[in-house]
């Protein structure tokens, strides 16, 4: 992103304002949408991150693609990311968006194999579906990623 | 029916509406009023602060069944290639050859990839000699598709190595048959 | 102009390279006192406290994670908010609506009363003031939901006047009870009918003040569109009605003028109803007698500011835990109920002055 070069204290804290602030659009077409409103709900509380649900595209800077994406609904997801206002930010969540999951091409032939291949993606969340933590956990990475703070990658104990 | 009601009691009835609306709002006020102070057992506070460390939900506190992320240990893995067979979303990428040693196939490609892996748990059970296991990790946020893939494998093969392996294996091979 | 005793022109006084300005430059510097010292700590104080309250109902845990127990989670929204790209260039009907709702901001900022020393204007009508405001605030939001272009717009623009028009009417016919009581419309006649001790409020003069009392809030609620009967403005209808396409800076005045006007209209129930600013009277002689003005008009700020915070968190609390009103439930609610019942109480709030006055 262009506002990570920005090594100002007044950069930082504009990324820090929009880390901290993050408010969403989910598009719920499969199962992961249950896990990503059982996060919204009081048990997990995705609010504690600042994150708002939104019911408008143009008011939302984080769209969250929680399950797999139909050929036929590709256009749709396209032009409600295009209808987001920079800067905006993309978290895919669970096999399906990913890479199409049990949907991949050689399964199956309507489900586009992955939602990057229609928009760019910030963070990928994998599982299937993942728990409310993972999810959290992909947006803390969200976080780190907008503050330009990357931490490495993952590691399997 | 309207128009046969005197007007007094439609007046009555008309307050009476007022009223319940002004009680019912109260009430509804006064059921979630506990929970403002936390009053009583059942108004605990029930959300878990996921990253911080007062959460209560550590990998300890999973279910004992949980499927977290695919772990194989290699050491034991036989390269079977049956949880590439039965794999629903076909995520597990095997490439195998022979080994120095004749009873154990060398494994040098074992990728998990985690972005298609659906969690189901099959590759596990046809595991023979129980390699691959489930660990209790959950947490995988990736900026890129490629970190998602999980390597197990031995790695792969030089020319060198694998013209010296055969080289031993045709030597125990023969020093076999020479001693029969 | 009530300058001499308002206490910013002492203080710019006492700087001294400063003083002999002339008038309008003590009234700027004063509402800007007022927009930069009380407004806007007030309205991001009410923005966390609502976000944070309505948490703790719904037994949440609320924004935790911006600064310490999410305190700057308001800046963060607000700076993320600046930074959002626009989406077009601002049209002519957006352009008079943000003259309008600018206009309405900073004028009614001079008319709102904040103690008896910080009392700017003072007129014959002072208490009609905000209430026009209001009504003009109202018409900047039909007029951006005309100008965006969606149904959902010109639809949320409809709602809006039919609740606009639905809530001026009892509103006013409230506003006129307590003049019954206090004989006049000054701020200054209004605060000084009632005293510190609850017993001297307005509110619990007579029975008829009380109901005036809830018809005002309620009145005013729907009449600027704010929480509980915020019917065509709030997020779940037609998608937000008018802010529907609304981002970024525009989306941020649009947000600021509702909160705004939540703020104001509960200083102004407290000012009307609920015992304006008014200190013990042995306390405020105590301070007249030291000649501290300041730590007077402090005070009195406080005594108000708590009064109005306690009022807004009612209003939130039952905001959080009712179900949404519809737009035609509202309006329905506001002719069928608020009307006759503010129309009522003028009567009764008539007839008891006359009684009193008869005594």
């Amino acid at each position: 992103m262009k506002g990570s070069f920005y090594l100002s204290t007044l950069g930082r804290l504009l990324n820090w304002a929009r880390s901290r602030s993050l408010w969403y659009i989910s598009t719920g077409t499969g199962c992961c949408a249950d896990e990503v409103l059982n996060s919204m709900g009081c048990r997990y509380d995705l609010e504690r991150f600042g994150c708002v649900p939104q019911l408008d595209p143009r008011q939302a800077d984080l769209l969250i693609v929680c399950g797999m994406v139909s050929y036929k609904g590709a256009s749709h997801l396209r032009s409600l990311y295009d209808s987001m206002l920079t800067p905006k930010y993309v978290l895919a969540i669970g096999a399906c968006a990913n890479c199409g999951g049990p949907f991949s091409p050689q399964f199956s032939y309507s489900v586009v194999p992955g939602v990057d291949q229609v928009i760019p993606v910030d963070v990928y969340v994998p599982g299937c579906p993942p728990r409310p933590e993972a999810i959290m956990n992909g947006l803390i990475a969200l976080q780190e990623k907008i503050s330009g703070q990357e931490s490495s990658r993952f590691e399997i104990e | 029916m309207r128009s046969k009601e005197s007007l007094l009691s439609a007046l009555l009835s008309y307050i009476r509406d007022v009223c319940m609306g002004a009680w019912s709002i109260t009430e509804s006020c006064l059921t979630a009023f506990p929970y403002v102070f936390r009053w009583g057992d059942l108004r605990k506070e029930v959300t878990e602060g996921y990253p911080d460390p007062v959460s209560s939900k550590t990998a300890d506190d999973l279910p004992p069944r949980s499927r977290g992320l695919l772990f194989n240990d290699i050491d034991r893995c036989t390269g079977c290639k049956e949880c590439q067979t039965i794999c629903p979303s076909a995520c597990i990428h095997i490439e195998e050859e022979p080994g120095a040693d004749i009873s154990k196939i060398w494994v040098s490609i074992f990728d998990i990839d985690f972005s298609q892996c659906i969690f189901c748990g099959l590759c596990v059970e046809v595991c023979q000699p129980a390699s691959l296991v489930h660990t209790r990790q959950y947490e995988g946020a990736a900026y890129h598709l490629t970190d998602l893939v999980a390597s197990f494998g031995r790695g792969q093969v030089t020319e060198e190595q694998r013209a010296k392996w055969a080289a031993l294996r045709q030597a125990i091979e023969s020093s076999e048959v020479s001693s029969t | 102009m009530n300058l001499e005793s308002f206490w910013v022109v002492s203080w710019v006084n006492s700087i001294g390279f400063l003083s002999g300005l002339p008038e309008w430059c003590y009234a700027a510097i004063s509402l800007l006192c007022i927009f930069f010292f009380v407004l806007i700590p007030s309205l991001v104080f009410i923005v966390f406290f609502d976000r944070k309250l309505s948490a703790d109902l719904q037994a949440r845990v609320g924004p935790n994670r911006a600064g310490p127990a999410g305190v700057l989670q308001p800046i963060a929204d607000l700076l993320k908010l600046l930074q959002k790209d626009t989406r077009s260039p601002w049209g002519w009907i957006e352009s008079l609506w943000i003259s309008i709702h600018s206009m309405v901001l900073y004028s009614s900022l001079a008319v709102i009363p904040l103690g008896s020393l910080a009392l700017l204007l003072d007129t014959e009508m002072s208490a009609f003031l905000p209430f026009w405001s209001a009504l003009v605030l109202a018409l900047g939001t039909i007029l951006l939901g005309l100008s965006q272009g969606t149904v959902a717009g010109w639809f949320g623009g409809i709602r809006v006047a039919a609740q606009a028009l639905s809530g001026a009417f009892p509103a006013l016919i409230s506003l006129l009870c307590t003049g019954v009581r206090a004989g006049g419309f000054r701020w200054t006649v209004l605060a000084g009918s009632q005293g510190f001790a609850p017993w001297s409020w307005t509110v619990a003069s007579n029975p008829f003040q009380a109901i005036a009392f809830l018809v005002f809030v309620m009145s005013g609620l729907v009449l600027l569109g704010i929480a509980p009967l915020e019917g065509g403005q709030s997020m779940s209808d037609i998608h937000g009605g008018v802010a529907t396409h609304l981002s970024g800076r525009r989306l941020v005045l649009f947000r600021f003028g509702r909160f705004y006007g939540f703020f104001c209209w509960s200083v102004i129930s407290v000012v009307l109803f609920l015992g304006a600013w008014n200190l013990p009277l042995q306390f405020r002689e105590l301070l007249v007698r030291a000649e501290l003005y300041p730590l007077i008009g402090f005070f009195e700020l406080v005594c108000l500011l708590m009064k109005t915070f306690c009022l807004m968190m009612v209003i939130v609390w039952i905001a959080r835990v009712n179900p949404r009103s519809r737009v035609d439930q509202i309006t329905d609610f506001t002719w069928k109920v608020l009307s006759p019942f503010s129309l009522s109480a003028l009567v009764g709030a008539g007839i008891w002055a006359g009684w009193r006055a008869f005594l």
